[in-house]
């Protein structure tokens, strides 16, 4: 069979990023900054931003590192054989535990919003069954779907956010440079950081780069590009509603676009909004599918990901109904935030030092 | 069984049909008798078989053999039967086949020396010549079966342009696309596929400029095929395609010769199947099925708005289906606020549920549709138009349906038809019900998640190893800012990168390229 190419180049790997990042990380943001630092939250994810940025370095330099190998398979190399083959389970459980929590977010804003009476058990299997097929269509077909919804879900997104600024007030984001208690800014910032853990897919996709030297600048521009779109909608989301008033919402950026109009037609942005975040949601969705069964596939050293895909089916379908009831979202949603973001950073740190001590992986100069 | 429903037929014969098929590689014996007993086997006599022989007073000199439906009686009698008869009354020496070539003035005679060429060329339309005592037959291209003229492509009119359509005879195609392209480097490749039809294949690409693993792929895919006969150019868009099972076109085809010979022009591949209309191109992406040859007559600014309406119209015609149903049924709340009170007043008599409704008005047009290919000519739009208007019009005086989904099922019916390629129109048919289904269920979420899995789909398609979404995924700018734009001539100096021509440049070669 003829092959196009093998492997993705950085405008790939760039919007598939950028799709990940936004899609997982822009619904709740307005809530949480709101919640943790106050009318100023925004400081929070823009250190968040800022932490993430030696987090994307660290990553960048193991991938040179490994170039041809993904997190899984190097991991035994580094730490030794069970303690690496724990902590690729440890990694494959938080990209579960990412996937699960955004689909739940995900499922319940739908139900909420646009199928009220709809079972939620057949919502969520029609949107898993699509994630399914999206993973199915491995690295490229994923990168390739994100690089065309990209364009026109980033205008509107924009679009969406910019005209939903016409209504910030702004006494409801002041103080800029006032903030109540450094722990809460600590605490706010490492909740916001949580999208961030995205970055880890970075990893595992790495083999597939073609372009290895570009992946820092990548990183960093789909991450920055991201958090821009995330920042101004915290911006806009406490300007609108006043730290205190955001709080009344579970989906605030659902709110936030149906304030915004359309020029001419009378039409609030929510519908085309909530289209391209529910776009978006699902190829990122997807691609965390793929590299979960991917993952597991490399963990265990059987079959391939398309096996995977279909054996992971069941038990994460099951996992994305099983928490209703039995344990309050909003009560670990916190803790799960702050346990990935100190994972993200934990693991990227642990990997190089590691790296570094142990020498290992291809090094400049070393024949 | 199993294996045939997931990779589909087989692509080679079972080895007792094969030697049904294939003759006896035997080599012509100096006897002419054992000769004729020989083909007179092989080919079981049939009727319109006809054996003619050439006597020079005493004995056969010659036989002529050939089938009368197939060959050209006026051109077999005036430049075989006539000159040979002169020849051998004027002189009594025997025939050789050196002085019945001489004899023949024929421009082009073929000399076999075994059994199963003869007949293969007896079979294709040639005329065939025994002499006696020698070990050779002489063939004679004397093809004379009904041809069609060149004449307009109906599937692919335009206003502008040229008025040439491919026909069903391969060397008038071939002919066609050598008027266009006056280069040495046209190369033509034949082929013969098809155990039982003999279909004549031809791979026409041009040396220095298309990608030689593209032809090289092109070339292998098309020797593997074995299969009993080709009757049309689709046999083999299936069998070549990258992958089975999916509903869009992986490799374009047109009626057209203006557009193979820009397709050649820009690096691709083209096939030519005898017996069809339709030459294939590969590779293809979904965008170049937007962009009609006709793009390229107009001015710049006007073949932009073609393109964009085209687009436009087919996005609108493929989700507006399922999210107008979306709209009224699921998602009531989404309803644009100005359509409201217009939608419930069209609908306030009709006893059907929504999406029922616009299902049966869907399957109504459908069968309209369908029936009107098969109206008689002058018919078809009397009763096509004629029956749609009064149908559609009693219907929603019955109150069966309401105006709004009459209009809606009309302008997505029409609006399919943007695509400036059939295969295409009949794929995002099927997509078109595909996110009607989806709007019913799960209303607007459920359009966009289907929306995505039809992307996704595409996306992971390939056509002879270019993305099916090239050039938006992965993004080529180059090729991006002529999709939706038609550049002008003066600035689309570089060939479409998508298609990896050896040489980008259109004029000259790129640098570093080659």
């Amino acid at each position: 069979m003829l092959k196009e190419k093998t492997g993705i180049g950085p405008g790939l790997f760039f919007m598939v990023l950028y799709v990940s990042i936004f899609g997982y990380g822009i619904i709740h943001a307005p809530r949480v900054a709101a919640e943790y630092i106050g009318p100023n939250g925004y400081w929070g994810f823009i250190l968040a931003f800022i932490l993430s940025i030696p987090v994307m370095a660290g990553i960048a330099w193991l991938g040179r590192r490994f170039p041809n190998h993904s997190v899984i398979e190097y991991l035994p190399r580094l730490f030794g054989v069970f303690i690496g083959k724990v902590l690729g389970l440890l990694l494959l459980l938080a990209i579960l535990v990412l996937m699960l929590r955004t689909s739940r977010i995900f499922s319940g804003g739908v139900n909420i919003f646009f199928l009220r009476r709809t079972p939620a058990w057949a919502s969520a299997a029609f949107f898993l069954l699509v994630s399914l097929y999206i993973a199915r269509q491995g690295i490229e077909g994923i990168t390739r779907l994100a690089a065309f919804v990209f364009p026109l879900t980033f205008v509107l997104s924009f679009l969406a956010i910019l005209f939903s600024m016409k209504h910030v007030e702004l006494d409801n984001i002041r103080p800029v440079f006032f903030f109540e208690s450094g722990l809460a800014v600590a605490a706010g910032t490492a909740n916001l950081f949580s999208p961030f853990m995205v970055l880890l897919t970075a990893l595992m996709v790495n083999p597939y780069l073609t372009e290895k030297e570009k992946g820092f600048p990548t990183m960093t521009g789909a991450a920055a590009l991201g958090s821009l779109l995330i920042l101004l909608t915290i911006v806009s989301g406490i300007g609108n509603y006043g730290a205190e008033g955001i709080l009344r919402y579970s989906f605030p950026v659902f709110e936030l676009s149906r304030k915004a109009q359309l020029p001419f037609v009378q039409q609030s942005f929510a519908l085309l909004f909530s289209a391209t975040w529910l776009s978006q949601v699902l190829v990122a969705t997807g691609f965390f599918y793929f590299l979960l069964a991917e993952g597991a596939a490399q963990w265990l050293q059987v079959l391939n990901f398309k096996w995977f895909t279909l054996l992971l089916l069941p038990p994460v379908f099951f996992l994305n109904l099983f928490p209703i009831g039995v344990v309050g979202e909003r009560t670990i949603s916190s803790y799960l935030r702050v346990g990935s973001s100190l994972f993200t950073v934990g693991l990227v740190l642990a990997l190089v030092i590691v790296a570094i001590f142990r020498r290992a992986g291809v090094q400049k100069g070393v024949s | 069984m199993f294996h045939r429903f997931f990779h589909g037929p087989r692509r080679s014969l079972p080895l007792y049909k094969r030697h049904a098929i294939h003759l006896e590689e035997k080599e012509f014996t100096e006897s002419l008798e054992e000769n004729l007993k020989d083909l007179k086997k092989a080919l079981g006599d049939p009727a319109d078989l006809v054996w003619r022989r050439l006597e020079d007073g005493k004995e056969t000199a010659a036989v002529v053999l050939y089938f009368e439906t197939l060959v050209d009686s006026d051109l077999l009698g005036r430049q075989v039967i006539e000159p040979l008869n002169r020849r051998l009354q004027e002189t009594k020496e025997p025939l050789d086949a050196g002085s019945l070539i001489k004899a023949l003035t024929f421009p082009k005679v073929l000399t076999i020396t075994h059994l199963h060429q003869a007949v293969e060329r007896l079979l294709t339309g040639d005329v065939l010549l025994l002499p006696a005592g020698a070990r050779i037959i002489l063939s004679l291209p004397l093809l004379g079966v009904p041809r069609r003229q060149v004449e307009e492509a109906p599937t692919e009119k335009g206003i502008k342009g040229p008025r040439e359509g491919f026909t069903e005879t391969i060397t008038d195609n071939i002919g066609l696309i050598r008027r266009y392209i006056k280069d040495p480097n046209l190369r033509l490749e034949k082929m013969i596929i098809g155990e039982r039809t003999k279909t004549e294949v031809a791979l026409v690409y041009l040396n220095d400029l298309a990608n030689p693993d593209v032809v090289a792929e092109a070339r292998k895919r098309l020797e593997q095929i074995e299969i009993d006969g080709i009757l049309e150019s689709n046999y083999l868009a299936e069998l070549i395609s990258d992958r089975r099972w999916t509903i869009f076109p992986l490799v374009q085809e047109t009626e057209r010769p203006d557009k193979v010979a820009a397709a050649i022009l820009e690096g691709r591949v083209v096939i030519f199947v005898d017996r069809s209309p339709f030459t294939i191109i590969v590779p293809v992406t979904s965008n170049e099925l937007y962009q009609s040859q006709v793009d390229f007559y107009y001015n710049p600014f006007v073949a932009t708005m073609l393109r964009l309406t085209r687009a436009l119209g087919t996005i609108i015609a493929v989700t507006l289906p399922g999210l107008y149903l979306s709209f009224i049924s699921v998602n009531p709340e989404l309803f644009p606020r100005m359509f409201i009170q217009l939608e419930a007043s069209s609908r306030i008599q009709v006893p059907l549920p929504a999406a029922l409704e616009m299902l049966i008005t869907f399957f109504a047009f459908e069968v309209l549709r369908e029936s009107s290919i098969r109206f008689p000519a002058g018919l078809n739009l009397i009763i096509g138009v004629g029956g749609g208007i009064v149908m559609g019009l009693a219907a929603i005086n019955a109150g069966l349906v309401s105006g709004i989904t009459v209009a809606v099922v009309v302008f997505c019916i029409l609006g399919t038809f943007n695509t400036s390629n059939p295969a295409k129109e009949q794929a995002w048919r099927w997509v078109r019900y595909l996110l009607f289904a989806a709007g019913a269920a799960f209303g607007f979420m459920g359009v966009v998640a289907t929306g995505i899995l039809v992307l996704a789909h595409m996306a992971g398609l390939k056509s002879f190893g270019v993305s099916y979404l090239a050039p938006w995924a992965p993004p080529l700018p180059v090729d991006m800012a002529d999709a939706p734009v038609r550049l002008p001539w003066w600035s689309s100096y570089r060939r479409p990168p998508t298609y990896r021509p050896r040489e980008e440049d259109r004029l000259g070669e790129t640098e570093g390229e080659k």
